[in-house]
């Protein structure tokens, strides 16, 4: 991808609640809930693209608080041809809200399902970058059994 | 029809700064409209700065004069973002475009001032302004931010992901009824009611 | 994009092996071959912004240096002293350090030693009637060092900054000429104003004036050449397409720092649109961003000076707003043969969108 590129791709929009506190959404591309591949997004040397959504507030002076985000990686189907893998893989870090669902667990991953989750540790956005951008890599060929 | 500088916003500003490794350093000048605050969009550069080469970045703000200005940037190894010279007037810009061998450095640099003090370096700091070259950009404070559409874009497919509509959204957050996803919090924000996070 | 930074010492560029020599004999080769023969004599060389000035006298004290009679010592006067400040005094004193310089520490005898106290207690706390006193100082210096070299010659630089004429006449008329009569060779880089009007009077104190013309990159196919072969040097990996370099070449109106500026500008094109060349649109665009800031600031007069030199050719000097035209690079003289005008090429573009603008 190209520095111009990626640089478009990132976007955020704010949400002043106060003098000195904001909400402020920060978009790595546009969701593509449908998973066609069509919506902007970044795209690795091996075809996977990925997008991202991160909500945090910041407080002036202070460090930014992480309020939610969700780092969705998707594989495309040539690549799942000869490699039997998830579809996505999806970190999500739920908003702090009362949740009464006894299933809930505030951060965690989709492996290829949106209704299958795994608890996941809570990573920094730029870990999850890292991880996204350089690993989850499906291997050339199917290990043997 | 008005012909300036290209609009960029500090992201940009700052990639194409840090990309500019090796010698000579490098200079970019950020032009800022007579409402813009400086004060803001320098430190937002200065960050952009940080966070792509990791470097911490000198800011350099409000000296006094040429030799000041001289003194305070050649006493810095990093790279550093200079602001504070709107008050000028144009003999000091003269005297530092007389002083410009002292501002050599190995480092990158970026200038942040308003237009007018832009067209007053090109007038009376000519041989400092062949230095500063094509890199000159006019600050576009929203350059990041959703547009409109992009921003309507994003509610819509929301909307259509869960069938809900914004004012549903609203009444159930207010109940403390919202589901625990985190595009609810993204919807949210999109439609300026963070307060309910 | 090191190399190609505008903002660099030319003194690294040199280093570098990124010199090309101009087509024929350059003016460094003339200037080092003309003090070979006559060292004692002194030049003024004159040049636009950008003109490659600083690299010119690098290259010919270069020269000349290779030559074990000649001690030659080039000295930007503006790291020593402010430019805006110098007169005779002053420049007495940043010459008389730098001969000390060439003596060595081991070398200096108590009264070399004294000498160079006083210039530097000078610079420190300058004050009145101090002429003679410096001039012998700087005397007694010149007097050792050529015990060791036969001749010294200096290169002086940054005084071209003066836009006040009458400062740099009196520093002709008094340092200058009493430097020369030591016997001391004297290239000297002064404002270009001083080979026109009024400022010729100074120029007549010279042995001989050289101008440094900006390349007629129209016209002149051995100039574009030139040009191209500055970017080949800087370019030993092949980064620039040649058809990209081409239009670079035009597009920097002949002017060695815009040729610099806009590969860099190019470069950074090419890099945020990932690509593995500098291609023509890079380029194109850097022209496009190097041409919208020339436009900075013009008035609705200005505008039209600009056009009638895009459209025409024709360009009055008639006020001190046309001087700046000329002096900002918006508007670019060619002295090749028969002088002519035109706005810089980066603006040409630009001007016509604006003249055909409702």
């Amino acid at each position: 991808m190209k520095p111009h590129d990626v640089l478009r791709q990132l976007k955020q929009a704010s949400s002043p609640f106060s003098e000195a506190s904001d909400c402020v959404g920060i978009y790595g591309g546009e969701k593509d809930f449908k998973r066609t591949g069509n919506r902007p997004h970044f795209v690795r040397h091996d075809g996977a693209w990925f997008t991202f959504t991160l909500t945090v507030r910041a407080h002036r002076g202070q460090p930014l608080e992480l309020i939610a985000y969700d780092f969705e990686l998707c594989y495309p189907h040539d690549l799942l041809s000869s490699i039997h893998g998830p579809r996505f893989i999806r970190f999500d870090l739920n908003p702090p809200w009362h949740d009464n669902d006894p299933r809930a667990l505030r951060c965690h991953m989709h492996p290829g399902h949106d209704d299958l989750l795994a608890p996941a540790p809570l990573m920094s956005p730029l870990e999850l970058l890292d991880l996204l951008v350089t690993g989850l890599r499906l291997p050339e060929e199917p290990r043997r059994a | 029809m008005k012909v300036g500088p290209r609009p960029a916003g500090v992201a940009e500003v700052a990639l194409r700064l840090m990309a500019r490794r090796g010698e000579g350093g490098g200079w970019t000048t950020l032009l800022l409209q007579p409402t813009d605050d400086t004060a803001v969009a320098a430190e937002d550069l200065a960050d952009e700065m940080e966070s792509l080469d990791g470097i911490e970045v000198e800011r350099i703000s409000g000296a006094s004069d040429a030799p000041a200005l001289v003194e305070r940037l050649a006493g810095s190894p990093r790279p550093a973002v200079v602001t504070g010279l709107d008050e000028w007037p144009a003999s000091e810009w003269g005297h530092l475009d007389l002083l410009r061998s002292r501002l050599a450095r190995n480092e990158r640099t970026a200038l942040v001032v308003k237009e007018a003090t832009y067209e007053r370096i090109l007038r009376d700091a000519p041989n400092l302004e062949s230095w500063l070259s094509a890199s000159v950009w006019t600050y576009q404070v929203d350059a990041a931010l959703l547009t409109e559409e992009e921003r309507e874009h994003r509610l819509a497919a929301l909307r259509i992901w869960s069938g809900l509509s914004d004012e549903q959204v609203i009444a159930r957050a207010q109940a403390r009824a919202l589901p625990a996803d985190p595009e609810f919090a993204e919807w949210l924000v999109l439609l300026h009611r963070g307060d309910l996070l | 994009m090191g190399r190609f930074e505008p903002s660099a010492d030319p003194r690294n560029a040199v280093d570098r092996g990124f010199y090309v020599p101009r087509p024929g004999r350059s003016l460094a080769e003339q200037l080092a071959s003309r003090l070979e023969i006559k060292p004692s004599a002194s030049h003024l060389l004159v040049g636009g912004i950008g003109s490659g000035k600083t690299t010119q006298l690098l290259v010919a004290q270069e020269k000349l240096a290779a030559n074990e009679d000649v001690c030659a010592i080039d000295i930007d006067v503006s790291l020593s002293v402010d430019p805006g400040r110098v007169d005779s005094e002053a420049l007495l004193a940043v010459v008389g350090l730098e001969l000390g310089q060439w003596l060595g520490n081991d070398q200096r005898v108590p009264d070399q030693i004294a000498a160079l106290d006083y210039l530097k207690n000078y610079l420190d706390f300058p004050h009145l009637d101090a002429f003679d006193g410096l001039l012998e100082r700087v005397g007694r210096l010149h007097l050792a060092l050529t015990r060791r070299y036969p001749h010294v010659v200096l290169f002086i630089d940054s005084l071209d900054r003066l836009s006040d004429l009458n400062a740099f006449a009196s520093l002709v008329e008094g340092a200058i000429k009493r430097l020369h009569a030591l016997g001391i060779g004297i290239i000297l880089v002064g404002p270009l104003s001083s080979l026109y009007g009024l400022g010729r009077t100074t120029a007549d104190h010279f042995d001989r004036s050289w101008h440094l013309p900006t390349v007629d990159v129209q016209n002149d196919i051995e100039g574009r050449d030139f040009l191209l072969r500055v970017l080949r040097a800087r370019d030993p990996g092949g980064l620039i397409r040649p058809e990209a370099a081409e239009k670079l070449a035009a597009l920097s109106g002949g002017v060695m720092r815009d040729l610099i500026g806009l590969t860099q500008a190019a470069a950074e094109e090419a890099y945020v649109d990932g690509a593995d060349h500098i291609e023509r649109i890079h380029v194109e665009t850097a022209a496009d961003l190097f041409g919208r800031k020339q436009l900075v600031g013009l008035d609705s007069k200005e505008l039209e000076v600009l056009q009638r030199v895009r459209t025409k050719g024709m360009f009055v000097q008639t006020s001190e707003k046309d001087l700046a035209l000329l002096a900002t690079r918006r508007v670019l003289e060619y002295a090749n043969g028969r002088p002519r005008f035109a706005v810089h090429p980066t603006i040409e573009t630009l001007l016509s969108q604006i003249a055909e603008a409702p």
